[in-house]
C-alpha cells in the first residue's frame, strides 16, 4: 500500500489517481495521519502543497521516522520537505513557476533514469532547492534544461526520491512511466 | 394562452419563479410547493435526504443555490465574522410546474426610470493595488499560486428582474444564464461557466480561465493564437485544469478523469473564453453532498490551491461575498445534477443591488491592469440600470 500524506494541496488527488494505476493508495491530511496506515504502507509519499517546509513539522517527523525504513518519495512541497530535513536550504526563486511547462534533462549517470533523457513536465513552485547542496547519498538527478534548477534527486540507497516538478500533471508527459520507474525501484 | 404571455402573467401575479438557460433556450420553474432556507445546520441533511416520486415528472427536482459561505462551512472552512446584510446562505425550491422557451424568452419592456445615482464601489484603487501587493508576496512564498481578489459595486435601486434579465439575455447569451425572483429578493446572471452536469454516473466541469474581447479584428482563430501566446492566460488556465481534474479525483473512478477538449476557444456574442472539458465517472458509494464538497466552491474563480486561497481570502476580505461565487442550478430526485458558479450577477435584496466581480492575481499581473479589468466585467451589468 502507498500511503500519501497530504498537504492540503489543490493537486494532491492527481497524485492519488496516477499512483492508484499501479498499487492500492491510502491518502490523508498532514494533520490528521493514521499511524496503523503509516505502519502498514510499502511506499510513503508527501504530496505537493502551499507554503514552506518549515510549516509541516509534523512531515518531518515521519519523513525521520521512517527514512531508511521505508521507500519515501516526495513531489514538489514534498521534494522540498524531504531536503529541508537533510539540512538543505529551501529559497523563493526570481523567477516563479506556475502552470508552466519545461524540459528537464537527465545530469547523472547514477539515475533510474538514461543519462541526457529529456522530459516535458508541469511546474507549480514559488520556491527552490539552494545550492551549492551536498549530502551523503543524495544526488540531483535532473535539472531543468533552461534554468538549471533541480528538478529531481534520487537517493537509490535509502531508496528516497523527490520531483520538484508534477509527474501528475496533465502538461507532463509519460508521467506514469517516471512514476513507475521510481515505484518498481 | 401562450407562453410568453404566461410568463408576463406569473411575472405580474408577484409569483416566485427561476429560470435557467437549457441547451435550446431557457427553463421557467414555478409553482413552488416548497421553500428550503438553507444554513449551516440543514445544508448536509437537505443534500443527503433520498427523494423518490412514484411517477417520474418533469419537476421533480430542487431549484436554487448555495451561497459562499455555506460551501465554505460544508469544507470545514471558517468564514470569520463579516459585514452582512443577513441575505440566505442558501435557498431551494420545489417547482410544480417547468415551461421551456426557445432562446426568445419574452418581449419584455417597461418604461425605464433613470437613475441619477451611481454605484459605490467597496475597495478602492489604492487599497485594492494594497492588497494585491499583499498576495503577490504570498506567491513568491508559494502559500497560493493565483489568487482572485474580489471587489464589489453596490447602489440603492428597485429593480424588475425580468426587465433585466430579458436585457441581458438579448447582449450576453451565456450557457449558465439564470434568474431567481421571490418576494424580498431578485437574482439576474449571466453566468457562463458550469461547474458540475451529473448525468447517471458521467461527471463534466468546464473551467473557464481567460477571456478576450471580440471586435473586428479578433477572430476565433486570432483569438486561439493569442491565448496560445499569452503565457500567463495559459499558465492560469493550467493550473485551473489540473486543480479541476484532483477535485473530480476525488469522486471519480481511477483512470477515467480526462482531458476531453484542451484549452479551446468558445465564442461568446461580446467575448472569446479559453476553456477546458474534463470527464470522468463517478465511483461507487459516492453520494452528491461528496461530489459537492469535492467540486465547491469553484476553483477557476477562487483561485489555487483551494482551501490555503479560501482562508488569505476569508481573512481579507470584510464584506460577506452572499451568492458570489457560490453554484446556481438543480438537484433532480434521480440523482443527477447540473450547477454553474455564480459570476456575473446582480444580487438585489431589500432594494440594494450588489455585483461582484474578480479577477486573478498571478505573479506576473499587474494591479493596475487587473483593477480596471473587474471594472470592465461589472460595466456589463452595471449598464443594465442606464
Amino acid at each position: 500500500m502507498i500511503y500519501v500524506i497530504d498537504h492540503k494541496d489543490s493537486f494532491t488527488h492527481n497524485v492519488v489517481h496516477q499512483l492508484s494505476l499501479f498499487d492500492e493508495v491510502e491518502c490523508d491530511n498532514y494533520n490528521n495521519v493514521d499511524k496503523i496506515k503509516l505502519n502498514k504502507a510499502k511506499v510513503i509519499v508527501f504530496s505537493p502543497g502551499p507554503g514552506n517546509p518549515k510549516n509541516y513539522p509534523l512531515t518531518s517527523k515521519i519523513y525521520n521516522q521512517f527514512k531508511g525504513k521505508k521507500k519515501i518519495i516526495g513531489i514538489c512541497l514534498g521534494f522540498q520537505q524531504i531536503l529541508f530535513c537533510e539540512g538543505a536550504q529551501i529559497v523563493e526563486q526570481n523567477k516563479i513557476y506556475h502552470g508552466y511547462q519545461s524540459n528537464i534533462k537527465v545530469n547523472s549517470k547514477n539515475s533510474l533514469f538514461k543519462k541526457n533523457q529529456i522530459f516535458k513536465v508541469g511546474r507549480y513552485h514559488s520556491l527552490k532547492l539552494k545550492e551549492p547542496f551536498k549530502i551523503k547519498d543524495f544526488e540531483i538527478t535532473m535539472r531543468c534544461l533552461e534554468s538549471k534548477v533541480a528538478m529531481a534527486f534520487e537517493n537509490n540507497k535509502d531508496k528516497i526520491y523527490g520531483f520538484q516538478f508534477h509527474p501528475e500533471s496533465f502538461l507532463t508527459i509519460n508521467g506514469n512511466f517516471l512514476i513507475k520507474k521510481i515505484l518498481s525501484s | 394562452m401562450s407562453k410568453e404571455n404566461q410568463l408576463k402573467e406569473i411575472h405580474a401575479s408577484g409569483k416566485s419563479y427561476a429560470i435557467y438557460k437549457s441547451i435550446n433556450g431557457f427553463d421557467l420553474y414555478t409553482d413552488f410547493s416548497k421553500k428550503i432556507t438553507l444554513n449551516n445546520k440543514n445544508v448536509s441533511g437537505f443534500l443527503n435526504k433520498k427523494r423518490i416520486s412514484k411517477k417520474p415528472k418533469k419537476t421533480d427536482l430542487f431549484i436554487g443555490f448555495f451561497g459562499y459561505e455555506l460551501l465554505n462551512n460544508l469544507i470545514g472552512i471558517k468564514v470569520p465574522k463579516q459585514k452582512s446584510m443577513n441575505f440566505p446562505k442558501g435557498i431551494f425550491y420545489k417547482p410544480e410546474k417547468k415551461i421551456s422557451y426557445s432562446n426568445n424568452l419574452v418581449n419584455y419592456k417597461i418604461d425605464k426610470i433613470r437613475l441619477k445615482k451611481k454605484f459605490k464601489i467597496n475597495i478602492n484603487r489604492k487599497s485594492y493595488t494594497k492588497i494585491f501587493d499583499k498576495f503577490k508576496k504570498k506567491i513568491k512564498s508559494g502559500e497560493t499560486y493565483q489568487i482572485k481578489i474580489c471587489t464589489k459595486y453596490k447602489l440603492k435601486s428597485a429593480i424588475d428582474p425580468l426587465d433585466f434579465f430579458c436585457r441581458l439575455s438579448k447582449t450576453n447569451l451565456a450557457p449558465e444564464a439564470f434568474m431567481i425572483r421571490d418576494k424580498d429578493y431578485s437574482i439576474i446572471s449571466c453566468s457562463p461557466e458550469n461547474l458540475i452536469t451529473k448525468k447517471g454516473s458521467l461527471i463534466t466541469t468546464k473551467p473557464i480561465a481567460g477571456t478576450v474581447r471580440k471586435n473586428k479584428r479578433m477572430n476565433k482563430t486570432k483569438a486561439l493564437s493569442y491565448f496560445r501566446n499569452n503565457l500567463k492566460e495559459t499558465k492560469e488556465h493550467n493550473m485551473i485544469v489540473d486543480m479541476e481534474r484532483s477535485d473530480m479525483s476525488r469522486v471519480c473512478k481511477v483512470g477515467t478523469v480526462k482531458l476531453s477538449k484542451e484549452k479551446a476557444v468558445e465564442e461568446y456574442k461580446d467575448l472569446f473564453h479559453y476553456v477546458s472539458l474534463i470527464k470522468g465517472k463517478i465511483k461507487k458509494n459516492i453520494k452528491n453532498i461528496d461530489i459537492i464538497k469535492a467540486m465547491m466552491p469553484g476553483g477557476s474563480v477562487i483561485g489555487c490551491p483551494k482551501i490555503s486561497t479560501l482562508n488569505l481570502l476569508n481573512n481579507q476580505e470584510k464584506e460577506n461575498r452572499n451568492i458570489y461565487t457560490g453554484s446556481f442550478g438543480y438537484l433532480k430526485f434521480n440523482g443527477d445534477m447540473k450547477f454553474n458558479i455564480i459570476i456575473r450577477s446582480i444580487l438585489n435584496y431589500k432594494n440594494i443591488s450588489e455585483i461582484s466581480v474578480a479577477s486573478g492575481v498571478v505573479v506576473d499581473s499587474n494591479a493596475k491592469h487587473e483593477f480596471s479589468e473587474n471594472f470592465i466585467k461589472a460595466k456589463a451589468l452595471i449598464d443594465l440600470f442606464k
